[in-house]
This record gives structure tokens, sequence and C-alpha cells, in this order.
């Protein structure tokens, strides 16, 4: 079940919580989206700023007063920007900065929990020494070699970035009515397949005996759940790795018969009904 | 049985969907407002919820209901776990609890942090004495322009003109940025072993050593105008500057000097007081720089040099008393506040 990049948490009422750690790719994306909305509310800000001074002055010739009072306003407006717009959204946002929402990840505490207001703080505080550092390299590496990768805003704070993909019951009753579909087709397929080989065997019984462990189911699981939505180049990968897999650990006529991707779905469902019980 | 995921779903609906309704609400800030009864339906959903995801992976196997379901009670965790109390009250406590004692805890790296600044100042203003042409140099190098403007903010400028009133505001808003910058500057650079820090205040300190000599030597009759210029925000800014200052090296104490913590554990753990204390310092410089742009340029008429001294002088009173006084507990027989027993591990 856990990849190498999962944690796990265990919460006090001990269940087990898992994240998945966001990758370099999606976080410097993230980074991108942030700056060049940075960049946007920066000359939003200050057009505004100077719409305001020009019609001050258009309509009643403005005093120095209120040009000093306008400048305090945007020195104001451009420090808060720029210190706080990280430190704000991801405090209030449930970890996340639009740039974070837009690619899917979110900032969470190491015990899983969104970070809290000093995490948030402390980690972009640092953020300026990572930018620098980050001219050199040297923030890559680091985030390479940290287990978890962490800038080093976030191994000060105890903060990671972990993927937040936002599910919602209907994507997975969807996906689940979507596998029976193919599990019934597959079934059907493997039935007159292994008959038309003249041997008669039928696998719900005894004769095709596969050997799967829990590594491989969870492997064909995920595999039928995904593979309407894998590249045709990427299921094929797949389907021979996996097939590949299962072969080795059982030998038989009856399966060597099948076509890798029957033979998938015909482990699926056997694994399916030999221990679903609720 | 091929559809037995779809069964089990399919009789779950209704409660997920209501879990994922009251998660939403929740999350927008509704929690406050729930109902007794909608309450103890989030608490019956998110046992029923946790229930569910060890089924999903030991029983269903079915990865993608185990997502859905580890982010559901996750979130519902987490709302019921954390502990946020009113910002007025927390901000309130802050400053009359958590930032003094923060300081007073820390007092060892905010006096190194002062010795250093100080220290540097003094060799810049014999530097200025024995060479006051190589002194203004050293002002004029590019890569100390920020500095020079930053930490004493052109009070070349104050001092010559004084400026008009009606510019007051955005002098204000320019000096106050312009200092956090400073300060931030100076707690990240304690990351890199302090070494970050320790630049940061050097130059500061030397820059502000060289300009204080410079208009402390141009004139009897102007002393008391330098001091009257730089002394009711000086007061605050100065040992905001040395807080920052400590701050950054409090980081790097727990770098250098874990102790029986790992380092990263010791950082953590600093990191706790150094954000407290650099809370502390942005609200000492907002109240400075309002002083410094309001209060510092008033003319004679408003308020005479002596009377400006002597408004520095109280208020530096009250500012030592507040950090010194603030928030302080004798003896604390309270037994520490047990952490919430999260336990992390990684799973390879």
């Amino acid at each position: 079940m856990a990849t190498f990049d999962d944690i796990a948490v265990l919460t006090s009422e001990n269940v087990r919580l898992n994240y998945t750690l966001a990758g370099m790719g999606s976080r410097f994306a993230a980074f991108m989206a942030d700056s060049v909305i940075l960049t946007l509310l920066f000359v939003a800000v200050s057009s505004l700023f100077m719409l305001a001074g020009m019609s001050f002055a258009a309509f009643e010739g403005m005093g120095i007063e209120t040009f000093s009072i306008l400048q305090a306003l945007y020195m104001v407006t451009v420090a808060v920007l720029y210190w706080g717009y990280y430190f704000l959204f991801e405090w209030i946002n449930w970890g996340q900065t639009p740039g974070k929402q837009l690619l899917g990840i979110r900032v969470s505490a190491a015990d899983g929990a969104p970070a809290d207001m000093v995490q948030c703080a402390l980690r972009n505080v640092l953020r300026i020494i990572d930018l620098i550092l980050a001219g050199f390299g040297v923030t890559f590496f680091i985030m390479i070699f940290t287990p978890r990768y962490q800038r080093i805003g976030d191994l000060a704070a105890g903060t990671v970035v972990v993927k937040r993909r936002r599910l919602v019951i209907d994507d997975v009753l969807n996906a689940a009515r979507h596998s029976d579909r193919i599990a019934a087709q597959a079934v059907q397929a493997a039935t007159v397949t292994v008959r038309g080989s003249g041997r008669g065997v039928e696998f719900s019984e005894g004769p095709m005996k596969l050997k799967i462990d829990d590594a491989e189911r969870m492997l064909i699981q995920k595999f039928i759940e995904r593979r309407e939505s894998l590249p045709p180049n990427v299921r094929k990968t797949l389907v021979k790795d996996l097939a590949r897999r299962i072969r080795e650990k059982s030998p038989g006529e009856a399966i060597s018969s099948l076509s890798d991707e029957q033979l998938i779905d015909t482990a699926y469902k056997i694994e399916i009904n030999k221990d679903q019980r609720i | 049985m091929v559809g037995d995921l779809t069964k089990f779903l399919e009789e779950r609906e209704i409660s997920y969907r209501r879990l994922e309704d009251l998660l939403n609400r929740a999350e927008r800030g509704a929690l406050k407002r729930f109902s007794r009864d909608e309450l103890v339906e989030l608490g019956h959903l998110y046992r029923l919820a946790a229930a569910d995801l060890a089924r999903a992976r030991y029983v269903l196997r079915s990865p993608l209901l185990a997502e859905y379901l580890n982010e559901m009670v996750g979130r519902a965790h987490h709302l019921i776990h954390r502990r946020r109390s009113s910002p007025l009250k927390s901000f309130t406590k802050f400053i009359m609890q958590d930032f003094p004692s923060a300081f007073r805890t820390e007092i060892k790296p905010i006096l190194l942090a002062a010795t250093l600044l100080l220290g540097a100042s003094f060799v810049g203003g014999i530097a200025y004495q024995l060479d006051p042409e190589w002194g203004q140099l050293v002002l004029r190098a590019p890569e100390l322009r920020q500095y020079s403007e930053t930490v004493e903010s052109s009070h070349e400028e104050l001092l010559a003109t004084s400026i008009d009133e009606e510019q007051m505001a955005s002098m204000s808003a320019y000096i106050i940025t312009n200092n956090i910058q400073v300060c931030f500057t100076a707690v990240a650079g304690g990351i890199l072993f302090g070494l970050g820090t320790l630049y940061t205040l050097v130059v500061n300190g030397f820059v502000l050593g060289v300009i204080g000599t410079m208009f402390l030597m141009s004139g009897p009759d102007k002393v008391l105008y330098f001091w009257a210029g730089i002394l009711p925000h000086g007061v605050l800014e100065i040992p905001a500057i040395f807080i920052a200052g400590g701050t950054g090296f409090l980081l790097a104490r727990g770098l250098l000097v874990p102790g029986t913590l790992s380092r990263g554990d010791a950082v953590r753990r600093e990191g706790r007081n150094a954000m407290k204390l650099l809370g502390g310092v942005v609200l000492i410089l907002v109240l400075a720089g309002l002083i410094e742009g309001f209060i510092t340029p008033l003319d004679e008429t408003w308020m005479p040099p002596e009377g400006k001294i002597f408004f520095a002088f109280a208020l530096f009173l009250a500012f030592a008393f507040y950090l010194w006084r603030a928030g302080y507990r004798p003896v604390s027989n309270e037994a520490p506040e047990p952490e919430v027993t999260s336990t992390t591990f990684r799973l390879e």
C-alpha cells in the first residue's frame, strides 16, 4: 500500500492516515504559478494606486498630503503582499496558496494536520534564504537529499508539502461501477477463451489456481481502477509487467492460454470472489 | 462478489455525502454555528468513516475508496482536534505574555546581538574619527547604500531639511517597511549557521556608528537636535534590531548546539520562540515607524527637542518595564500542557 513517497500518520484514535508527498515538479510549478499571480497583483495594485492618484489630481488638485497618504498606503499594501501572501494564504486557506491549489498540493505539519500559524510564519520567513540558495542550486540539492523533499524553511518549521486530491463520493462510485462492468465483461471473455481451448476449465472453481499476494492484489486493484485513464503505451507496459508477475507465480496451461489483460481481469474476478466479505 | 464494492458504496452514499457537506461547511468557518445535533453527527460520521477506512484497505481492497476516506478522516480529525482560540484573545495574550516571556527566556542571544551591533558601531565611530573621508566613502559604497538608508533611514535628510508635515505618512510607511526588511533578513540569516545574522548586524552597526559620529562631530549646537531626532523612535527601533538579531542566533543555536535533540528537532523547538520574537519585532517596528513618521519630525512649536528627549526617555522606561515584567509569573507549579499524541513515522 505504501509507496516510497507516502508518509503515514497514526492519530490519537489509532487511525492510520496516509499522505503522498508532493513531487519537486509540482512544487516548482506551484511556485511559478504563485509568482505569476503575485506579479499580476503587484501590477494591479500599482495601476490602481496610479489611477487613484491621477483622478485625485484631475478632480481636486492633489495636495502633497493626499499624495503622501496614498504613497504610504501603497507601500504598506506592497509590503503586506510581499511578506504576507504565502504566510496568510497558507495559514488561513488550509495550507494552500492559489498556486498550490491549482497544482493540488498543500502544506501540512509532519503529522498531517494543517500547518499552524507559527509553522507558516517560519517556513515563509526562511523563504528568502531558500530563494537565495536556489540561485546556486543548493535548495534543490537539499530537497533531493532530505527524505521528505523539504526545503530549509520546511525543515525548520517541521512541515511537508503533500498532494491533496479532492475526491467526492461520486468519483468513487463511478469508478466502482465501471470496474464492475469491466470485470463482468472480462469474466465472459475469459470463460470463452478457456472453454475454447477445449479443456472446459471453469476458472471460478478449482482448476485455475492463482497465487497472488497482497502486493499484487493492490497492483491489480489499482490497475483496474486506473486503466481507462492511462495512455495506451503506459497501459500496455503495465499490463505486460503485471501479467508477467502473475504468470511467474502461477504456472499452468489454462493461464498461459489467456492474453495478458484477460489474465489480469480473471485474477481480479477470482480475488474478489474469494474474500470479499464485509 | 463482483459488485460488492458498489453495493457497499450505495449503502454508505448518504452518510458520506452528509460528512462531505459538514466538513465543507466547517472548514469555511461554520463550525461555531453548528447545532448540538450536527456536532454529534459529525462525531458519528467521523468514526464511521474511520472504520470504513480500515475496511476499504483490508477487506474491500479499494485504493480509491481508501484515498477518499483517508482525506475525509484526516480533515475531520483536524477539525475535531485542533486548538484555536479567538484571534483577539490570542493577540492580547501574545502581547501581554507570549512575547515578553519569550524575550526573557532568550535574553542571551539577544544580548549577543546587541553586543555585536554596538561593538560594530563603536568600530565604525572610531574609524570615522580617524579618517572622516574614508567613513563617508564607506557610506557611499553601493552595497551599503541600502543599509545606510535602512538602519538610520536617512537621518541626514531628516536633520538637514526636517520633513514637511504633509509627507509624514509616506515617510513613516517607508521606514516601517524598510526596517521590517532588515529584521526579517537578520532572522532568516540565522539558518545559515548565524552567518547571515552576523553580517547584517555588523554592517548595520558599522554604518550606525559612522553616521552617529558624523553628527556628533558636526558641532555642539547640533548634538541636542541629533538626539532629539533619533531617540523617540530609536529607543524602540534599536532594541527591535537586537531582538531580530537574537532571533536569528536562536535558529543558529538550534543548528550549532542541538544538545540532546537532533539538529532538526532543535531548530524546530527554537523556531517556536523565534517566531514569537519575530512577531513582537514587527509590532515594535510598526510602533517605532509611526513615531518616526509623526512625532520625531514635529518642529519646535509643537514639541521642543527637550520634550522629544523626555518623551524618548519615558517611552524607553515603559518599554523596558514591559519586557521585564509583562506576563511574569514568579514560580509556575503548573505541569506543562500535554502534547497531542500523534506519532509520525515513515513507510519505506
